[in-house]
């Protein structure tokens, strides 16, 4: 829902919201999407409907959310 | 939907070793990311587990000739899982496949027991602190060590020793800089080294290495050579040097290897031959000889494997057999 009784930010709070989103936390192999104007994982997480952990030691990648049920 | 980094980030599918020796040793060449521990040099390797390009936890196999070849996938035998760790023991060349992380995204303990001739059995109930992302290697001429890993909510520097008959023991209070995401290969015929890795709170990622006596006990940290990284893999070759490479910095993927003495003194960063992975496995093969294989490029896991001569010089990039994967193990097996 569009809240018209806000104001749009500013081109200081948008700068601020982006340099907020680049030093964010995130996996040293995540990419920067300027798209999105967040870190990214290099690749999506199986489409499955299940949800998923990015991990990045010696196994890398998406690996099953502990104990989420899936049956 | 919104993403969170915790450990890892969240992400919903669909939306988006001290003994006194009286003889002198026997080499372990072979040890390694797996490898070693066996009295005589093991000739062949044996590749196993993974996750693939779909993020499905495999158990295949690959076995690897004692001409480096590696064959075809052997169906996968034990339980699915990501990031065990792998080591050669006993007299006559057998291997051990143990711990990792499971389809549901448990740690788990299990283990595999590898014969002679690269059969692979079905799960031993586990011993020891359930994790995955640890290291392996072979000391004492005929057993095995387990140590460091991630344990899902804490990472660990605790180790776990295998008998010369594939038996795990419970959980040795760990020594040295807690991580995972490391890497550990025999050297010196009968000690083995483990090194580099990562720690996530705060991130970082590590260069000391942590040397094994040829009794299993792993002594304090030793300040580190070579780029520090995560991710790397280790073997021995030349019947009594180990080889670290491969790996990621912290920024990018790196293919740079380090040279280990038959004293265990780490030798500086040696130009990278290959293609740029972290992940990979890696095991020895042909009595002095080792094979690096499989690992993530940064953005999809990968089959190619990288031999390395009894002078551990590294070869260009093997085209690829069986299923591409990340978190593998690997060990060397058979003295025939």
């Amino acid at each position: 829902m569009i809240d018209n009784n806000t104001s749009p930010p500013t081109p200081e709070q948008i700068a601020e919201a982006r340099e907020n989103a680049v030093n964010a936390s995130h996996p040293a192999s995540w990419v920067w999407n300027e798209e999105l104007v967040s870190w990214a994982a290099p690749v999506a997480p199986p489409a499955d409907g299940f949800p998923y952990i990015w991990q990045e030691g010696i196994v890398c990648g998406w690996i099953p959310f502990p104990d989420y049920p899936r049956n | 939907m919104p993403l969170i980094w915790r450990k890892g980030t969240f992400g919903t599918g669909g939306a988006a070793r001290a003994r006194t020796i009286t003889a002198a040793p026997k080499p372990v060449a072979g040890g390694g990311g797996g490898g070693g521990g066996t009295s005589s040099p093991t000739q062949r390797a044996i590749f196993g587990y993974g996750i693939n390009n779909s993020f499905a936890f495999v158990s295949m196999t690959n076995l690897v000739s004692n001409a480096g070849v590696v064959a075809t996938d052997t169906t996968g035998v034990g339980t699915a899982r990501a990031g065990p760790a792998a080591a050669g023991y006993g007299s006559s060349g057998q291997a051990i496949f143990a711990y990792g992380v499971n389809s549901t995204g448990n740690p788990v303990s299990i283990s595999n027991l590898v014969s002679n001739t690269g059969v692979v059995a079905t799960n031993t109930t586990g011993v020891g602190t359930a994790r995955y992302d640890l290291a392996a290697a072979g000391y004492g001429g005929d057993k095995a060590i387990f140590g460091y890993g991630d344990a899902g909510i804490t990472r660990s520097s605790i180790t776990n020793l295998v008998s010369n008959t594939g038996v795990i023991a419970t959980d040795t209070t760990g020594v040295g800089t807690v991580r995972y995401a490391l890497g550990a290969a025999g050297y010196g015929g009968d000690k083995a080294i483990v090194g580099y890795g990562k720690q996530l709170y705060p991130s970082t990622v590590y260069s000391m290495t942590n040397l094994v006596s040829n009794t299993g006990v792993v002594a304090t940290d030793t300040t580190g050579v070579g780029t520090a990284r995560q991710g790397p893999s280790a073997a021995g070759y030349g019947t009594d040097k180990a080889i670290f490479g491969y790996g990621y910095n912290g920024s990018s993927g790196i293919s740079i290897t380090n040279l280990v003495s038959n004293t265990g003194v780490v030798a500086t960063d040696t130009t990278g031959v290959g293609t740029v992975r972290w992940g990979p496995a890696a095991a020895g093969y042909g009595g002095n000889k080792a094979i690096f294989g499989y690992g993530y490029n940064g953005s999809s896991y990968e089959s190619m494997t990288n031999l390395v001569s009894s002078t551990g010089v590294v070869a260009t990039d093997t085209t690829g057999v069986g299923t591409a994967r990340g978190g593998p193990a690997a060990a060397g097996y058979s003295t025939t």
